[in-house]
């Protein structure tokens, strides 16, 4: 079974059944309750190889969000809820720490300038998806990206070709 | 808006569900209990508000700068 997605952004998709997200408290300030997580290029590569995905309303062809994994960047992240603030489905899962963390950010032209939303996190397990607010002491609305400097980089890229 | 005074200790109902009490009133500080059944998410206005306009911003960034790294 697949969903058929109409995207304004990425064309026709087929969403495979079981990548899409029900959000049964929605997002915050947006309509919509279903939502698939995309890779950065929906016309190749995979949403566990990036960094990035988007996630895709669907229920709004035109309604997407980029998020990232927060930990990628900041890898001392942590969610913490208030015991108003977690949702029941989030609370019923056998587990919740284990759930997918993900959060919304700013894209700009330059990777230097997207901010993520450290505040608000998006949890996800087993097909169901949750945008909390997490209360963290360091969990600012707007984080910068924290990027490697360029020599770190070229170490990291080298290092990867070097393992690959 | 419906405007009601209430002492600390006192509380509102909202249909039949929500109860909110003011648990201790302070100064310039109101502290208020809200017991509402878990399925009805409860925000702080302020953090509601800034949560929302985030979320509108990053898909509205999304239409200016619709690349995204694909690899980092």
């Amino acid at each position: 079974m697949t969903h058929a997605l109409a995207s304004t952004r990425f064309g026709n998709l087929a969403i495979p059944e079981d990548a899409t997200i029900a959000f049964p408290e929605g997002l915050v300030g947006l309509d919509g309750s279903r939502f698939a997580l995309l890779p950065a290029n929906p016309a190749r590569g995979s949403v566990a190889a990036g960094a990035f995905a988007w996630l895709h309303s669907l229920d709004d062809p035109a309604l997407a969000l980029p998020v990232t994994r927060p930990r990628h960047f900041f890898p001392d992240y942590e969610v913490v809820l208030d015991e108003l603030d977690a949702p029941d489905g989030l609370r019923a899962l056998e587990d919740p720490a284990r759930a997918e963390v993900w959060v919304t950010v700013r894209a700009a032209e330059r990777l230097e300038d997207f901010v993520a939303n450290l505040r608000a996190p998006i949890l996800v397990a087993e097909g169901q998806g949750w945008q909390v607010i997490n209360r963290a002491e360091d969990a600012p609305l707007r984080a910068p990206l924290p990027l490697p400097a360029a020599g770190e980089r070229a170490a990291d890229g080298a290092a990867r070709g070097a393992a690959a | 808006m419906l405007i009601i005074t209430r002492r600390a200790g006192e509380r509102v109902m909202i249909g039949e569900d929500v109860v909110v009490t003011v648990v201790d009133v302070s100064g310039q500080t109101v502290r208020l209990g809200v017991e509402a059944p878990r399925s009805l998410p409860v925000y702080r206005a302020e953090i509601w508000a800034a949560v929302r306009d985030e979320n509108r911003a990053a898909a509205a960034a999304a239409e200016a700068a619709p690349k995204l790294p694909e690899d980092e």
